[in-house]
């Protein structure tokens, strides 16, 4: 793999797919004030996803098990 | 650490609060769980055979462990690039209601969207931890300097985990960076125990530790972003029913 196309890999397929997320975020975020119930609702959808990498990282260590992709 | 006080950083240029976010970041013990974590990414990142500079631009781009595992390995392994995006998105999912419940907190009616740009590509699970508790004891107004402070405070970590593992990735023994992988949930965990104060909070961190893994075990795909939607919203909506039964 010439140096180049790492980073052009490195951008498209390591950078884009995951900044995706964040501007989808940064987008759907409008017009949400903190305190509202929205906001509220939100906050608790963020701790699930979260706890839900921890116990999946712990019950399944990355790299054992193709299930899980952490 | 005790958060900064309101007054003193009201009165700061935004170059001070910054650094004041940074020092918070660094004087927090999930700083050294990143360097830890990006230790193990480094020397991974070297045994795939990716350069010094690569590994570096991938963790200030990406800017995500697990989708940085994954992107390395994958590509390292000869995976097509359209499966390995798959995967690192997948992965990355749990950014977005990171980003939408970190936003209300430093945005202001006026704040412009270039403002923006940064705070949110900082944000990762431990600057979105540290940052919802200490965004609260921030007037308004330097919240989002602070919150960068804060991000760019565990990149820095990071990037010192990631040259030093990619350094000594010959010399390292395998059972420590299996350790130091392992050290990463239980700080998560503990931290966000911390940061829990609505009776939601807390239902949505139980709910999502039980969810989490049943549903990957089901093999679903996007197992995370379903864990998150049902756990929270199962959370949200008992709280609710708790209130209106008040």
């Amino acid at each position: 793999m010439s140096e180049l196309h790492a980073y052009a890999l490195l951008v498209l397929v390591g950078f884009l797919p995951s900044e995706i997320w964040r501007v989808l975020g940064l987008v759907a975020a409008r017009g949400i004030v903190d305190e509202s119930e929205l906001f509220m609702w939100v906050r608790a959808v963020a701790i699930a996803v979260l706890a839900g990498v921890i116990a999946k990282i712990i019950l399944f260590p990355p790299g054992r098990s193709r299930a899980c992709r952490w | 650490m005790p958060p900064p006080s309101a007054t003193d950083l009201s009165q700061r240029s935004a170059i001070a609060v910054s650094f004041a976010g940074f020092r918070a970041a660094w004087r927090s013990v999930l700083a050294y769980v990143v360097i830890g974590t990006y230790v193990g990414i480094g020397a991974l990142t070297h045994d795939f055979g990716f350069g010094l500079g690569w590994a570096v631009a991938s963790t200030a781009l990406v800017w995500a462990g697990p989708a940085q595992v994954i992107l390395v390995s994958a590509l390292g392994a000869g995976a097509a690039p359209i499966e390995t995006a798959l995967a690192v998105g997948v992965s990355s999912a749990r950014l977005l209601p990171m980003v939408i419940s970190l936003l209300p907190l430093i945005r202001r009616p006026k704040t412009p969207f270039r403002a923006l740009i940064l705070p949110v590509h900082l944000t990762a699970v431990t600057m979105w931890i540290e940052a919802l508790r200490l965004l609260p004891h921030v007037p308004r107004e330097a919240r989002i300097p602070f919150a960068n402070g804060v991000g760019l405070g565990f990149m820095s970590a990071a990037q010192v985990g990631t040259l030093v593992g990619y350094y000594l990735a010959t010399s390292l023994p395998p059972l420590l960076t299996a350790g130091l992988l392992f050290l990463t949930p239980i700080s998560f965990l503990i931290s966000t125990t911390r940061n829990c104060r609505l009776v939601s909070d807390w239902l949505a961190l139980v709910l999502g530790l039980v969810l989490g893994p049943l549903m990957a075990a089901w093999q679903m795909g996007l197992d995370l972003l379903w864990t998150g939607i049902v756990a929270g919203s199962l959370a949200y909506g008992i709280h609710r029913l708790r209130e209106a039964l008040k």
